[in-house]
């Protein structure tokens, strides 16, 4: 009788020990997974990766093709899309967060943008082709492709910027607004600084998913040809997701080490962006006493 | 005596859960009165209802009127945020601002659009004298408010009060995060304050009530039970359950 | 009015304005989808869209049957779920239950960061190498296929699935921890039976984003899964998605007003009320455990 129970016992314990190292290996799983991901990219690419590279127009050449007009693109698209989405986020959030909580109409606002969260970048393309490129005329230029990656991270910054400032703690409100202070001032002043850092990390993350983002730029009708700079807002662009897009559909086999130098670029970028986030969060988390 | 604010009738929930009920009483000018009595018996919601700082929570509602000085606080066209400078307010927990403690000070008159270096040198330092602070921080006006002391804090936020001229101040257990030594200074304080100014004060030590106020409230379960000088609640209460509480037996 | 009263009402009112943009951009995208599609069904009838099995519009004898883009989409994402629910729940709970708070706080943001990469590179990862790899042991693996494409997608996918759980699995209070431990149970008898049980709508939730996420997937297949629409439920051939196949179109040049270009919005509609749906019961279930527990 005894024996039996405490063997029945060792079998549970057993079993606890093989789940906390089968965890351990599936928690480890995407780990590994992405460092093979690197690896791969870089045996492939970094040989590749030069000076040329970066200062060279594609081509039909895939030694002479570079990625100069992806990248500048890129560059342009984001102070575009920053330009319109960051005030607009920071502004809803605000609105949403420390104005609406009282009425049903903020409340309806926030299922939608519950949704927006939700909806696949593809159908941003959509929305982007319907009513920039066609609706508004804008034609397949800059100017849509930024405003149609500046919807799909809008929900992004909207959200980050509630989250910061629910964060800001309540005695911080109640001490401006017992000192007479009106509402926007206690923003201001107060508020909207305690939160910065939360907001500046939720935007840098939502720009860093616009860097990468590929499918609705193709929707907008973003080329992979472009062999001059983007001059004024109304030209077309190409950019680096979608350059990369073009080479890795070719069946040559050199296409696809330019792809790879290209992912390296991309990846270096929008992996800072992200470490540069998670540091600003580490550092704010810590520093935060009232 | 003047009385400067006047509650009658106060009845006060949130949502379903009523946290006032009919309350009434009249403030004297430039005296102390204490408000005391169990936790959740609805003192503190009393004191926020005075500046109207319980018109944050979305599911507040009052009935009945509070005036000060004859103005009825909660009138529609009444300016708020004139009203909660003129009764302003000191916290439980010290809530400095995370900036310095010159701008601690300064941030009422800022928002006031009061930016004249010289009038914010001298109110920073009038202020700070007045709260008893200004020895120990005048050499690091630029200095972080949140790396000052509890007690420093705390008296740091009764400048930032004084500096906007208020003409009642509420305090909302002020002492109950600190220690016995800084607790003793901010009562020194508030009894010095209290040649200009009105002073409000709720407190669950009942030694405090008696060592300071001039009149005391006594509050239960959304009641105020009790209503007069402080050495009469104390010594010689008419109800029951004051003389029961004041002695110790519950709360 | 005074002027800071008045002040104060602009600045509001353009908040306002700011967030209420929400409700436009998604009366946008259904009005946009909705015209489109109502062009393409006057000339298709929706019968021949639900049960035809043939997607053929670029072909001389063209078919409109939306059914074999639902079954390359409903592949890819069962391989993709197949490999994210078991690794990303055994994650959550390893993370929450298991593991040191050290490890947790250093392994995170390695899953943001996979989670952060570029669909593009996921694309490339799958075609290029992972594609190749399965092929020694798969000889008949096509060069495009769904495998691989799920497969990369599920992997992408994890840290979603992982770190929602975990949330959920977290929030459960520690009461009920205690008092099972109290009785003797193990840790992993404590997960089964105390915590996946009450933190079941949370991972639901999640696992349901998941599906969102899956299905609204572009660039992966698009590059690996290839681009042929196929009614199957094989693996390891060439197939096409939903959403691959709006990417496909609209590299070409179909005119606007075209029987091709209306068909990339009806595909687009089918995939926003897919989402819709399941975004809509996550964020029902999320309220939920959110009320249970936080």
């Amino acid at each position: 009788m005894k024996k039996s129970f405490l063997k029945k016992l060792s079998r549970n314990e057993m079993n606890d020990r093989i789940f906390s190292v089968v965890g351990l290996l599936a928690t480890l799983l995407g780990v590994g997974v992405f460092l093979v991901l690197l690896a791969d990219v870089a045996m492939d690419g970094l040989k590749r990766l030069n000076w040329s590279f970066l200062t060279s127009f594609p081509s039909r050449n895939p030694f002479d093709a570079g990625i100069l007009s992806a990248w500048v693109g890129t560059v342009w698209l984001m102070a575009v899309t920053g330009a319109i989405a960051i005030p607009l986020g920071i502004m809803a959030g605000i609105y949403l967060e420390e104005y609406g909580k009282r009425n049903k109409l903020a409340g309806f606002i926030e299922v939608n943008i519950a949704n927006l969260a939700g909806i696949p970048s593809i159908i941003y393309g959509l929305l982007g082709l319907g009513l920039f490129v066609r609706f508004l005329d804008l034609g397949r230029s800059v100017l849509a492709g930024g405003a149609t990656l500046a919807l799909l991270i809008l929900p992004i910054i909207i959200l980050a910027t509630r989250e910061a400032l629910r964060a800001v703690p309540v005695s911080l409100r109640e001490a401006s607004f017992a000192l007479g202070a009106t509402k926007w001032q206690t923003l201001k002043y107060q508020i909207l600084p305690a939160a910065f850092p939360g907001i500046l990390t939720g935007i840098i993350l939502a720009m860093s998913r616009a860097i990468g983002e590929s499918a609705p730029l193709i929707m907008i009708g973003a080329l992979a040809y472009i062999a001059f700079l983007p001059q004024q807002l109304s030209d077309p662009f190409t950019a680096l997701p979608i350059q990369i897009f073009n080479w890795v559909s070719r069946p040559q086999h050199e296409f696809a080490v330019n792809a790879a130098a290209g992912i390296l670029v991309l990846l270096f970028i929008t992996l800072m962006m992200n470490g540069l986030a998670i540091w600003l969060r580490y550092r704010f988390e810590k520093k935060v006493r009232w | 005596m003047q009385k400067i604010i006047e509650a009658s009738n106060l009845r006060v929930s949130f949502g379903k859960t009523q946290v006032l009920k009919n309350v009434s009483m009249t403030l004297h000018k430039d005296k102390i009165t204490a408000i005391i009595g169990p936790s959740g018996c609805g003192k503190s919601t009393f004191l926020r209802c005075l500046n109207r700082m319980n018109d944050m929570y979305d599911n507040f509602k009052l009935e009945g009127a509070i005036s000060f000085k004859g103005d009825n606080v909660y009138a529609k066209e009444t300016d708020v945020i004139e009203m909660r400078r003129r009764i302003g307010m000191v916290f439980q927990k010290p809530n400095p601002f995370p900036s310095s403690i010159y701008e601690n000070v300064a941030f009422g008159l800022r928002i006031q659009n009061i930016n004249d270096k010289k009038i914010l040198d001298e109110v920073v330092e009038r202020s700070l004298k007045k709260a008893a602070l200004w020895d120990e921080v005048k050499d690091r006006l630029g200095n972080s408010a949140l790396r000052l002391s509890g007690g420093q804090q705390q008296r740091l936020c009764i400048a930032r009060t004084i500096a906007v001229e208020s003409e009642v101040i509420l305090f909302d257990e002020p002492c109950s995060a600190l220690d016995p030594t800084s607790t003793r200074k901010i009562e020194d304080l508030i009894l010095e304050l209290k040649k200009h100014y009105t002073i409000i004060i709720v407190t669950h030590n009942m030694h405090q009530a008696k060592r300071i106020s001039d009149f005391t409230g006594f509050f239960h379960l959304g009641e105020l039970v009790e209503f007069g000088e402080t050495k009469k609640i104390f010594e010689d209460a008419k109800e029951k359950l004051t003389r029961d509480y004041v002695r110790g037996d519950f709360g | 009015m005074t002027p800071l009263r008045l002040k104060e009402k602009v600045i509001e009112s353009t908040f306002f304005l700011s967030s209420s943009l929400a409700i436009f951009i998604n009366l946008a995208i259904i009005a946009i989808l909705t015209f489109e599609s109502y062009g393409f069904f006057h000339k298709v009838s929706p019968i021949d869209f639900f049960t035809d099995t043939q997607w053929t519009p670029f072909f001389y004898d063209k078919h409109y049957g939306i059914l074999s883009l639902f079954a390359g989409t409903f592949l890819t994402t069962v391989i993709a779920l197949a490999v994210a629910l078991p690794v990303g729940l055994i994650s959550a709970i390893y993370l929450s239950e298991y593991s040191h708070s050290r490890f947790r706080v250093s392994v995170k943001p390695m899953l943001e960061m996979i989670a952060a990469v570029p669909t593009v590179v996921y694309g490339y990862f799958a075609l290029l190498f992972v594609t190749p790899l399965l092929k020694n042991i798969i000889p008949g693996l096509a060069s495009f296929n769904s495998l691989s494409a799920g497969i990369v997608m599920g992997i992408m996918i994890i840290p979603l699935i992982a770190s929602l759980s975990e949330d959920a699995i977290h929030a459960v209070p520690l009461m009920l921890r205690e008092g099972a431990f109290a009785l003797g149970a193990t840790r992993l008898q404590v997960v089964r039976r105390v915590l996946l049980p009450a933190a079941f709508s949370g991972i639901a939730a999640s696992v349901i984003l998941g599906v969102s996420r899956a299905i609204g997937e572009t660039m992966i297949v698009a590059i690996a899964a290839g681009l042929q629409p196929r009614f199957t439920l094989n693996p390891l051939v060439p197939i096409e998605t939903v959403t691959s196949y709006i990417v496909q179109v609209s590299q070409g040049d179909a005119a606007a007003g075209t029987i091709e270009f209306q068909t990339i919005f009806v595909a687009g509609a089918s995939l926003f009320v897919m989402t819709f749906i399941l975004n809509t019961i996550s964020y029902g279930l999320r309220k939920r455990y959110m009320q249970a527990y936080v």
